[in-house]
């Protein structure tokens, strides 16, 4: 019994939901969406349990897609990577999976997991690695609990696979950052698998059910309006106003930066949402209002769709969104992983009240 | 405003923060500042209201710390931030984004670049804590604009207020602008002694006299208008304009003494010529040569006299008044006017001449429209000595000229005969004394005795068209000229005689002989 709805509207909810939880980043979802009905339509539709229907020592192995997302579509998947790197992993530790794990429910790989599921035949749980979407490998939950991400195993679009070993989560960031120049910039990965009963400690737990939640409510909605939709899900709206202004630049990091300026039309208080490959921070008036790891999604605002940050430009009339984040970053020793100073922002974090996932 | 503090306005408009560029729109007449203070940090710790911060290091471009201090800064009503001038790195670091100058203008927060942050921070502390900073400033300036020797009252004008950062102006003694910006409204009352502050359309005029070197009475008013915002500089600016008119006097002296020189060697080495070698001296020559005289070519002579006064020939610069109509002229001041000649390379034709000498003319007629003067033009001849003769024709000439007023009292030798000549001949220091005194006798007694015998002369010794000149009768005539053969001891039968007397007559009567003659 999956907690997943997977049916085209319930596929269509976990799309948007994915989206929102991106936060501006983790790719494009058409085509992963593609995939999973495809699947579908073969007969294996995927499974996902919850995290508390598994014993405490059933392994749990993470999968998801590394790199450049948006090449997806450029150079498509064969559907074998899934299978390969899961058996790499298997292969190496001797132990077989019992269930997949998804590495990040925002974006594309909120729902190439349940793709995973499908190409493996193996259930997906209904909890992530992230809660969200974050730029990098070191940045897993698992990882930042401490858990071992190796042995890993990767498996590019141009066939290209290798099994990563005895290296500690920033190790196989910089690893696979250099592989994924190989494998045509983005890749299938599978990483140690972890106990179901660590995992329920040291992973966003239920954030598939909340992706699906969070994106049926917004398709439900009657008017798409953010207002209303912020009040539905939990969260906030900061601004509603036209961009005026988009910076791109090169940071110190390596991913490009970027700075989103926008008037509120109703106070014309000035926002400022700086971005990497998602939306990190927002000041408003030179005050910090939001920031990592809370969702903050800016929305069209007439029609409440997510726009990612590759995509946003001068002129959009856009809503800043700020919905609560996954509960596992609320405590105070993962908080500094991923609070903006780990992306070289000099603010605190600036978090909602509430959490989704469970109470920390 | 309480005591210490300062508007921001005057510190934006004080002369130590000329270089200090203001990068939001903020009424800076509404901000009060006490104090200014350098940040270590762009994270400082505690923000006084009403101090202006500096910023040394500036965080790269979009560092959102920029972003939160500006808010602190509003937060905490401080006066403003300096944050140094823009200089791009690779990186962009030293820049400061569109957005944060965006965010400052909407929180109302000033900000400045300036090239030296912690210079501009020193000099707003002075300016806060006394103006007397401001002084030595403006002093110093006006020190350098004044030791630099203008060539002419315009370019001073410039140089003082670019130094006090107002408009600069020279008015005469009487109150009327000389050169600089105009000033709207009275800058100077001539008629109140002593240092002035006149109200304008937008602010004051100071006015301070210069005086006459040695003397009490203005020469001259040196004007700089202020605006409301240099308003709190006036003590300031007065100072400095005060040094600037000693400074102006210092140099006026110099002008002068300068043309003096310049005129007293012009002069000296006319006469020199005047003397009229064939051959020029090498001392001649070399000094003609550094006056940019050439003694070589051919020379037209000229003499310009003044009908009365001398003080235009201080004042007129006659050679650029020829040099608008085109000619090159070599002016040489003298004491009721002045000798001048025009150079050319080869013997001038009849139609060159003429151009030259309409051209003379046309610069006569111009001079004569400030003061009335006679002129005379000599024939063109060649070398000094021919320089000599030109000059000595153009002297007679002029002397002539002096009655012809339905000629423009100007006149060109070769149109004279010589019959003229020889009268100029007759206007010299030897003649002239003699004339009176052969004539002296007459004068004693009645009927116009002088006047009659030079009509009687002039009438070829006829008595009956004397008469009819004079409009007296025959027999009046005849008895007079009796008289005065009787007088004079004199035989007007006696051609001799007749010809002395006839001439005497012409000098008596003539005016009063130029300086020259």
């Amino acid at each position: 019994m999956s907690v997943i709805d997977t049916s085209d509207a319930g596929l269509a909810a976990l799309e948007r939901g994915s989206e929102l939880l991106g936060c501006g980043g983790g790719g494009p979802t058409p085509l992963a969406r593609t995939l999973l009905r495809q699947a579908i339509w073969r007969g294996q539709p995927p499974v996902v349990q919850s995290l508390a229907c598994l014993g405490d020592d059933d392994p749990v192995l993470p999968v998801g897609i590394v790199g450049a997302t948006g090449a997806l579509r450029e150079k498509l998947p064969s559907g074998s990577e899934f299978v390969r790197v899961v058996d790499s992993v298997t292969r190496v530790t001797g132990v077989s999976p019992r269930a997949l794990v998804g590495t990040e429910v925002g974006g594309v790989n909120g729902l190439m997991v349940l793709v995973a599921a499908a190409d493996t035949g193996i259930d997906a749980v209904d909890a992530d690695l992230m809660g969200r979407a974050l730029p990098r490998l070191d940045q897993f939950t698992a990882a930042v609990y401490g858990c071992r991400l190796t042995p890993a195993a990767l498996a590019g679009g141009t066939g290209a696979s290798i099994v990563l070993d005895d290296l500690d989560a920033h190790g196989v960031e910089r690893v696979a950052r250099l592989f994924l120049a190989e494998s045509g910039g983005w890749a299938a990965m599978a990483c140690a698998p972890i106990p179901a009963g660590v995992l329920r400690e040291a992973a966003a737990v239920g954030s598939f059910s909340h992706a699906q939640w969070l994106g049926r409510v917004q398709l439900d909605a009657q008017i798409p309006d953010p207002a209303g939709l912020a009040d539905e899900l939990g969260g906030r709206i900061h601004a509603s106003g036209l961009v005026e202004d988009v910076v791109r630049y090169q940071g110190a990091s390596m991913f490009s930066r970027g700075v989103v300026t926008l008037a509120d039309h109703e106070t014309q208080a000035l926002i400022r949402i700086d971005m990497e490959n998602e939306y990190l921070t927002v000041l408003r008036d030179g005050v910090p209002v939001a920031s990592t790891p809370d969702i903050i999604c800016v929305v069209e605002r007439r029609t409440a769709v997510p726009v990612p940050c590759d995509r946003i430009r001068y002129g959009m009339d856009v809503s800043v969104l700020h919905l609560p984040g996954a509960s596992f970053w609320r405590r105070p020793r993962h908080l500094p992983a991923v609070a903006p100073r780990a992306f070289g922002i000099d603010v605190d974090a600036c978090l909602m009240p509430g959490a989704f996932g469970v109470a920390p | 405003m309480t005591s210490g503090t300062v508007p921001l306005s005057r510190l934006i408009a004080a002369p130590s923060w000329r270089d200090v560029v203001g990068l939001t729109s903020v009424d800076g007449a509404k901000r009060q500042v006490r104090d200014a203070h350098l940040l270590a940090d762009v994270r400082p710790g505690q923000l006084t209201e009403g101090v202006l911060y500096g910023l040394v290091n500036l965080p790269t471009a979009f560092d959102v710390r920029s972003d939160v201090l500006i808010r602190r800064l509003a937060d905490e009503s401080a006066a403003g931030l300096v944050v140094p001038a823009e200089r791009t790195g690779p990186d962009g670091s030293g820049t400061i984004p569109a957005s944060t100058i965006r965010l400052a203008e909407r929180l109302g927060v000033a900000v400045f670049t300036a090239e030296d942050v912690s210079e501009a921070i020193l000099a707003a502390r002075a300016v806060i804590r006394g103006g007397d900073d401001d002084r030595a400033v403006y002093v110093e300036r006006v020190v350098d604009a004044v030791t630099a020797v203008p060539s002419e009252l315009g370019e001073l004008c410039r140089r003082l207020g670019q130094a006090l950062s107002a408009p600069v102006a020279v008015f005469a003694a009487d109150g009327r602008r000389l050169a600089g910006d105009d000033v709207p409204g009275v800058a100077v009352d001539p008629s109140r002694p002593g240092e002035q502050r006149n109200p304008t359309a937008d602010g004051y005029a100071v006015a301070v006299p210069v005086t006459d070197a040695g003397a009490e009475s203005v020469a001259l008013w040196l004007v700089a208008q202020l605006s409301a915002e240099l308003n709190d500089h006036y003590s300031a600016v007065r100072t400095a304009l005060r040094v600037a008119a000693f400074g102006v006097r210092t140099w006026q002296a110099e002008r002068r003494l300068v043309a003096e020189r310049d005129a007293r060697l012009r002069s000296g080495l006319l006469a020199m010529i005047r003397q009229g070698h064939d051959e020029p001296s090498p001392i001649l020559r070399r000094q003609a040569g550094e006056l940019g005289w050439r003694l070589d070519g051919w020379h037209v002579g000229f003499a310009i006299g003044l009908v009365d006064g001398d003080e235009a020939t201080a004042v007129l610069d006659i050679g650029s008044i020829f040099a608008g109509e085109a000619v090159t002229v070599e002016i040489v001041p003298e004491n009721h006017g002045w000798s001048g000649w025009v150079s050319m390379d080869h013997e001038p034709s009849a139609a060159e001449l003429n151009t030259v000498v309409t051209a003379l003319r046309r610069g006569h007629r111009t001079i004569n429209r400030w003061v009335t003067t006679y002129m005379g033009v000599g024939r063109a001849y060649r070398g000094s000595r021919g320089l000599a003769n030109s000059l000595a024709e153009a002297h007679d000439a002029a002397q002539l000229a002096v009655n012809r007023k339905e000629l423009g009292r100007f006149l060109y030798i070769d149109r004279l005969g010589l019959a003229q000549l020889l009268l100029a001949w007759t206007r010299t220091d030897t003649f002239q004394p003699a004339a009176h005194e052969l004539l002296a006798p007459l004068g004693g007694h009645q009927g116009h005795l002088t006047e009659t015998l030079n009509a009687y002369l002039d009438a070829e010794s006829n008595l009956t068209e004397t008469a009819a000149v004079l409009g007296v009768h025959r027999n009046t005539v005849a008895t007079r000229i009796q008289r005065i053969e009787a007088i004079l001891g004199v035989d007007l039968s006696n051609v001799d005689e007749r010809l002395a007397l006839h001439l005497a007559c012409r000098t008596t009567l003539s005016p009063p002989s130029p300086p020259w003659a």
